[in-house]
Order: C-alpha cells, then sequence, then structure tokens
C-alpha cells in the first residue's frame, strides 16, 4: 500500500511537471471533448488560460476545428486509433500566434491524437502539439539553399563541359589549319596546271571535258579547305562596320523567296542598330549555314525563328557563357522546331565533319565553320536541343562599340550639320533605319516611300533640299527614273543613289548629270555617310552635329 | 505451419482492399489528388523467413511506418518501403520543389502520417472483425536496414510468429511507389484471424 501510493504519488508529480514545464502543448479531453487540461505551454501560446478552458467543449472554444473537418480525428481517437496529424497537410491544430521571429505570423503545427482507456474503455484523448515552426522555415531556407547549389552544380558541369569541348576544337582546328595549308598549295598548284592546259588550243575535246570536272572537282576541294580554315581562325578577314540587323533583315527577305512554302519564318528583332565589326561575308556564311541545317532539320516543314536583341552585361553580372567580359553584345539566335539533336551528339556537334545528317561530301562542315568564324570574332556560339522539339543556335558576338550613338561620332564618320536631305526607298524599313541613321549623323530627313511622294515633297520642299538619297529602281509614272524627274523639277538637285547592284545594264549612273554617288545595298553606315558628305556640295565636315539651321543651297 | 489455401488467399486479399479502399479515400480527401492502392498481393509466412521474402524486393535501407498493437490480438504493424520508395512517395504527396534524395522531418511527419492512416485502416477491420478492441502505440518512423528491423521482431519474443504480408503499390500524379504491409501476429492470432476472415468472406460474398 505504502508502495502503490507512493507511486500515485511519483505519477501525480511527473503529470504536473509536465502540465507545467513541458516544451510541448499538452491538452486533455473527456469522451465528450470537454477539456480537462490545458498545459502552461497551452496557456502562454494560445493566450486562454487554464481556468478559462478547463470545463468547456474543445469544438465549441475551437469551432475552426469542425469547420477544417478536423473534428473525425478526434471522432477516430474516440474509436481507439492513435491519429497523427502532421505540419504538411494540416500546418496547424489549433490556431496560435507564431513566436519565431522573423517567420510566418500563425505557428505551423504536428500534433497526435490519442485515446486514453480504462478498462479497455476509451474515456478520452490526449492531445500532443508541438510547435515546428521554426524548423519548417530552417527547412524551406535550406532547401532553398540546396536548390541554389544544385544549379551551381549544374553551372560548374556545364562549364566543365565547354572547356574540354573547346579544348578538343582547338586541338582539332590546330590539325586542320596545317592540313588544310598543305592541301591548299597541292590545289592551288593543281588548279593552275589544269587552267593551263585548259587553254591550251590543241586540247583534243574529251579531255576538255574531263580536265574542266576535274577543275571543278578542285574547286570543290579548295572550297571544303575553306570552310576547314574558316574553323581553325586561320582565314584572312576583311573586317568592316556594318550593322547586323540590316545584314539578317536582308538575309531574311532574300530566304523568303527560295524557303519551301511548308516552312515558315517568325523574326523577333528588336528595334535599334546593332553596329558590329565583322567581316560582314563571313557572318553572313554562319548565319547561311545555321539556315542550311535548320532547313535539314524541319523536311515536313516547321518554323525558323530569328530573334535578334542587345544584351549588356555590366561588371559584376553573371555572363550566359563563363568566359564573356562585360560588354555590349549582340544576341543572334536561329531557331527550328525539327527533328533536334540527341544529348549524346551535342557536345561534339561543332568538330569537323561531324554530321547527324550522314556522311556525304556536302554535310558536316556547317557548324564547324560557324563555330571558327564566330570564335575568330571574339563572339560565342551555343547550340541547344531537345529531340523532337528543335535546335536553337545563339551567337554572342561583340557590338562594334560600347556606346553606339556616342561611340559612331567618335569613330569619326563624316556628320552632318542639319542639311536636309530626301530619302527615298520602296522598302518601309530600309527607308526608317536609313532615316534614324542619317538623323543620328546630324541631317534633316525628309522621307517618301514611292516616287509620287518624293514628288509632292519635291515640290513642297524643294529650295531646302540639299542632297536627295533615293533607290535607283524608282521610276515615275512615265517609266523615267525619279532621280532623274526630281532633277528636272528641282534644277541643281544632287542625287546619291541606293542600289542592289554596283552597275546597271552596262550603265554607270555616276555619268549622268547630277549623280553624285552610289551606295550598294546593304550598306555599311560608314559607306552611308561618306557617300552623303562627298555628295553634297560644299563642305565635308567631320565630328559632332550640330543644330545649325538647313543649309540653304538652292537660291 | 500455416499455409494459405488459394481460398484463404483471396478472402485475405479482398479484406485487405477493403481497408485499402478507406485508405485511399482517406488520402485522396487529404491531398486533393486521386490517390489510388493496387489491389494487394497476399501471404503469410513465419518471421523468420520474413527476410527472404522482402529482400526479395528491398534491398538496401528500409524507411518503416512501425505501431504497436495490443490487446487480446498483439503485435507489429508495419509500412515498410526502400529508402528511395519513401523518398519518392513523400514527394508525390508533397507538392512543392524539386525532390531532394534526404527525408527531411517534414518529408518524414508526411510518411508517418500516410502509413498511419494505412495502418489505422487495417488494424482497426481486423479489431472490428474479430471483435476485438486493439489499442495501438504512437506510430514510429524508422530509417534502418531490413535486417535491424526484423531483429526487433524476433528479441524477446518466445512463441512462434508469423506475418500477414502484403504487397501494393501507391499510386498517384501518374507515379507508383510499392511497398509492403507487414502484420507479425503469434501463431494463435494468425490461425484466428485467417479463420475469421475466411468466415467473413463467405458471408461478405453472399451479402
Amino acid at each position: 500500500m505504502k508502495q502503490a501510493l507512493a507511486a500515485v504519488a511519483w505519477e501525480q508529480m511527473a503529470a504536473d511537471w509536465l502540465l507545467r514545464e513541458a516544451p510541448l502543448g499538452l491538452l486533455i479531453t473527456d469522451f465528450d471533448l470537454t477539456i480537462v487540461a490545458w498545459n502552461r505551454w497551452l496557456e502562454t501560446r494560445s493566450g486562454r488560460s487554464a481556468a478559462e478552458m478547463v470545463g468547456r467543449n474543445l469544438l465549441e472554444a475551437y469551432p475552426e476545428i469542425v469547420e477544417r473537418g478536423l473534428e473525425r480525428y478526434y471522432r477516430d481517437a474516440l474509436a481507439g486509433r492513435v491519429q497523427v496529424l502532421s505540419q504538411y497537410f494540416h500546418h496547424h491544430l489549433l490556431p496560435m500566434p507564431s513566436t519565431y521571429q522573423p517567420g510566418p505570423e500563425q505557428m505551423a503545427q504536428t500534433a497526435q491524437i490519442i485515446p486514453l482507456t480504462q478498462d479497455d474503455q476509451v474515456v478520452g484523448t490526449l492531445t500532443f502539439i508541438i510547435d515546428v515552426t521554426e524548423r519548417v522555415a530552417r527547412e524551406q531556407m535550406l532547401m532553398e539553399i540546396n536548390r541554389r547549389l544544385e544549379e551551381s552544380l549544374a553551372e560548374l558541369q556545364a562549364a566543365q563541359a565547354r572547356i574540354v569541348q573547346q579544348e578538343r576544337l582547338a586541338a582539332v582546328g590546330q590539325l586542320t589549319a596545317g592540313l588544310a595549308h598543305h592541301l591548299n598549295n597541292i590545289l592551288a598548284g593543281m588548279l593552275l596546271a589544269t587552267d593551263l592546259l585548259l587553254h591550251s588550243p590543241s586540247l583534243p575535246d574529251p579531255a576538255h571535258d574531263r580536265l574542266t570536272r576535274i577543275k571543278d572537282l578542285g574547286q570543290r576541294a579548295a572550297h571544303l579547305v575553306q570552310q576547314l580554315l574558316d574553323f581553325s581562325g586561320k582565314s584572312l578577314y576583311r573586317l568592316e562596320r556594318f550593322d547586323l540587323g540590316l545584314l539578317l533583315r536582308e538575309i531574311i527577305r532574300d530566304l523568303e523567296r527560295t524557303l519551301p512554302p511548308l516552312i515558315r519564318i517568325r523574326r523577333d528583332i528588336e528595334p535599334g542598330a546593332y553596329p558590329i565589326r565583322a567581316d560582314a561575308a563571313q557572318i553572313r556564311r554562319v548565319v547561311s549555314n545555321l539556315i542550311d541545317n535548320a532547313r535539314d532539320a524541319m523536311p515536313e516543314g516547321g518554323i525558323l525563328t530569328f530573334r535578334l536583341s542587345p544584351l549588356r552585361l555590366r561588371p559584376g553580372q553573371t555572363p550566359p557563357l563563363p568566359d564573356m567580359p562585360p560588354r555590349l553584345w549582340w544576341v543572334l539566335s536561329i531557331s527550328d522546331t525539327g527533328v533536334g539533336i540527341p544529348p549524346e551528339v551535342l557536345p561534339r556537334v561543332f568538330e569537323p565533319f561531324f554530321s547527324t545528317k550522314g556522311m556525304t561530301e556536302t554535310t558536316g562542315l556547317g557548324l564547324t565553320q560557324a563555330y571558327g568564324i564566330v570564335r575568330q570574332h571574339h563572339g560565342h556560339i551555343v547550340v541547344t536541343s531537345q529531340v523532337g522539339e528543335g535546335t536553337t543556335v545563339t551567337l554572342y558576338l561583340p557590338a562594334a562599340q560600347e556606346e553606339r550613338k556616342e561611340e559612331e561620332k567618335e569613330a569619326g564618320w563624316p556628320c552632318g550639320h542639319g542639311e536636309t536631305l530626301l530619302l527615298v526607298d520602296g522598302d518601309e524599313f530600309l527607308l526608317d533605319t536609313t532615316r534614324m541613321l542619317l538623323e543620328e549623323l546630324g541631317y534633316r530627313v525628309l522621307t517618301a516611300r514611292n516616287s509620287r511622294e518624293a514628288l509632292t515633297l519635291g515640290a513642297q520642299h524643294g529650295e531646302e533640299i540639299a542632297l536627295a538619297v533615293i533607290d535607283a529602281m524608282l521610276l515615275t509614272a512615265d517609266g523615267t527614273p525619279l532621280y532623274r524627274t526630281l532633277r528636272q523639277r528641282i534644277p541643281g538637285l544632287e542625287t546619291v543613289l541606293l542600289s542592289h547592284f554596283p552597275r546597271n545594264a552596262g550603265l554607270d549612273p555616276r555619268a549622268e548629270e547630277g549623280v553624285r554617288g552610289w551606295v550598294v545595298k546593304p550598306f555599311t553606315v560608314e559607306q552611308l555617310a561618306q557617300a552623303v558628305q562627298a555628295a553634297l556640295p560644299d563642305k565635308v565636315v567631320h565630328g559632332e552635329p550640330t543644330a545649325d539651321p538647313p543649309r540653304q543651297v538652292k537660291g | 505451419m500455416i499455409q494459405l489455401s488459394e481460398r484463404q488467399r483471396d478472402a485475405l486479399a479482398e479484406f485487405i482492399n477493403i481497408a485499402f479502399g478507406r485508405t485511399s479515400a482517406a488520402l485522396s480527401d487529404l491531398t486533393g489528388q486521386r490517390v489510388v492502392l493496387y489491389p494487394p498481393e497476399v501471404s503469410v509466412c513465419t518471421v523468420d523467413e520474413l527476410y527472404g521474402v522482402l529482400s526479395r524486393f528491398i534491398h538496401e535501407e528500409v524507411a518503416t511506418v512501425h505501431q504497436i498493437f495490443d490487446g487480446p490480438m498483439a503485435g507489429d504493424a508495419f509500412l515498410v518501403l526502400n529508402y528511395a520508395g519513401a523518398v519518392e512517395l513523400a514527394h508525390l504527396f508533397i507538392e512543392g520543389p524539386a525532390p531532394s534524395t534526404l527525408l527531411d522531418a517534414s518529408a518524414r511527419e508526411v510518411l508517418t502520417e500516410i502509413g498511419n492512416i494505412l495502418l489505422n485502416a487495417c488494424l482497426g477491420m481486423m479489431g472490428n472483425l474479430l471483435d476485438l478492441r486493439i489499442t495501438f502505440s504512437v506510430p514510429r518512423l524508422r530509417l534502418d536496414s531490413l535486417d535491424s528491423l526484423l531483429r526487433t521482431l524476433v528479441i524477446g519474443r518466445d512463441e512462434l510468429r508469423y506475418a500477414l504480408v502484403v504487397y501494393t503499390r501507391f499510386h498517384l500524379r501518374d507515379s507508383d511507389v510499392g511497398g509492403y504491409l507487414v502484420v507479425a501476429l503469434g501463431v494463435n492470432s494468425m490461425e484466428h484471424l485467417i479463420q475469421a476472415v475466411e468466415t467473413w468472406e463467405v458471408g461478405y460474398g453472399q451479402g
């Protein structure tokens, strides 16, 4: 009896301690869910005292339990089954403010509801409530850190793969350059000897035909060697300043005429100038190779998308590729919706003669050549692809100058002094771009899209117009070239002609009266600026444009 | 030695399947996702044979929700998943960021609640069938090797014990995760249970 009493006393002491000191919520109800114990932890966290809560029905004191459908856990506990309520599924059992700062306003809880039995009968419930707010916040933080780590790891692995790829390509490039150099010498000798033989008057016809075939094959071999030289970065380049946007638009325009009808073109070119210092022919070759690949990837048709936009990388900013220094870049991408490239093939697409199209003599060097040319222009090229969805090739090319507008002027292009120019071109885009360019150079520009508008402007502003810049192909209603008609209407008007052709059926328009210049499309800023400045009758000015009033050239 | 007849096996599978139906409904209700537990495959073996049965499918560390039950019918009930399966199951239930390969405390609580719902449904039905009041311990999630998990079933137990082994798969969000429900009982309780389920099946089939 003494021992039994002692045991009860110990149990009572333990129960008292738990109700006073336990670092978790302890709530005891009878079978009717009337609260019979409400510990200190619950008092301090809920703001409701034991005196207030004991004797109250739990579901009436916390109607939210019923509203959230949680009373069934109590029902099941009263049927004898232990209930576990995880924080993730329920967030909390009893609404209480959180004490964890900084953190959410409401406490996150896990809970267990345990049936209390006496003589095998459930007589009530015991609920444990644990505050897990801080733990959940830390888990979320850890998850975020983990996500960032995984991202960094993926970036690191991608960078490693790129370095390995670049090193392999550099080694192949070195080998290729040596080989191409020797082959070039041999081919040069062969082609020269073939030419000499072909010009021999005593050559019989069958021999002539065979030699012509040999020469064709030799030229094709020379073309291949040229592609290899481009890849190895040993080609000779002719750097000039031009606008990448204009070049791209021109390529797209030509492409629209030749592309199979099943392939649709989309363009997403951010407005603005894209000055670049590069070999225009080589850049055109890169784009052309990429278009060929895209076309081959879409035998059933699809969408060919061109995107061009600026990317200003500032110091400290994470570049899209690790070895891109901070500066202004032009981002040109060409996407197809074709068959895509398998991931195991992707790392090798720049290698010479590595082709997914089957090994033929005309394939396998397009991306290789593009890689070499882009790298030699200090640019970057990236291929991304999803099998069955398509491929995107992205070029990052360094802009010609950091500050386009200011530095174009610093580059010493001849600028105007507010002279009025009449600009006429049937291509609205070109008209607009050329107008902006001339205005940047310091001219005042009147624009006309056709001969009628040009003649109207001529009648209105004839005396102000210092120079006309006209598409050579524009004719007036009677078939006379527009520049001649304008010259007749505005005596003494000088003209610079714009055309796709440097010569027109043997006619040199510069010999025509009033034609002071000739600019071949696509032209560079430099070419146009020089042609306009040279054509202006009196002076050539270099430097900053001024706000001088328009020069009156006609009396 | 208990050997299940075809009829007993079918009766047990049918019985457990009803408990699984209740579990699926409770889990679907809880998650707002359609949760399905595939019809179970049932077998009975001695606890000593359990390692051989489970190790055919579970080779590595296991995640187990363990609940001891007591009363006229006493024993151990487990939801046994291999560790990778437990991670996958937790992340199928937890919507959110990309699954990690570790079970954090929240994921463990989620698994515990899922196991609790499943074990409650099965043991509750068994108690009702046998008209026995069974009391449950609080469920615990254990991360252990299969070997050490099974050792706890034999320590301090002299009687011959049998295990009802139920294989099933949880299906949600277009994915499946397989796992075992194991109920370890003394030989008399097991024989009593099998007999009661067989009788129940006759009544259930007629009803």
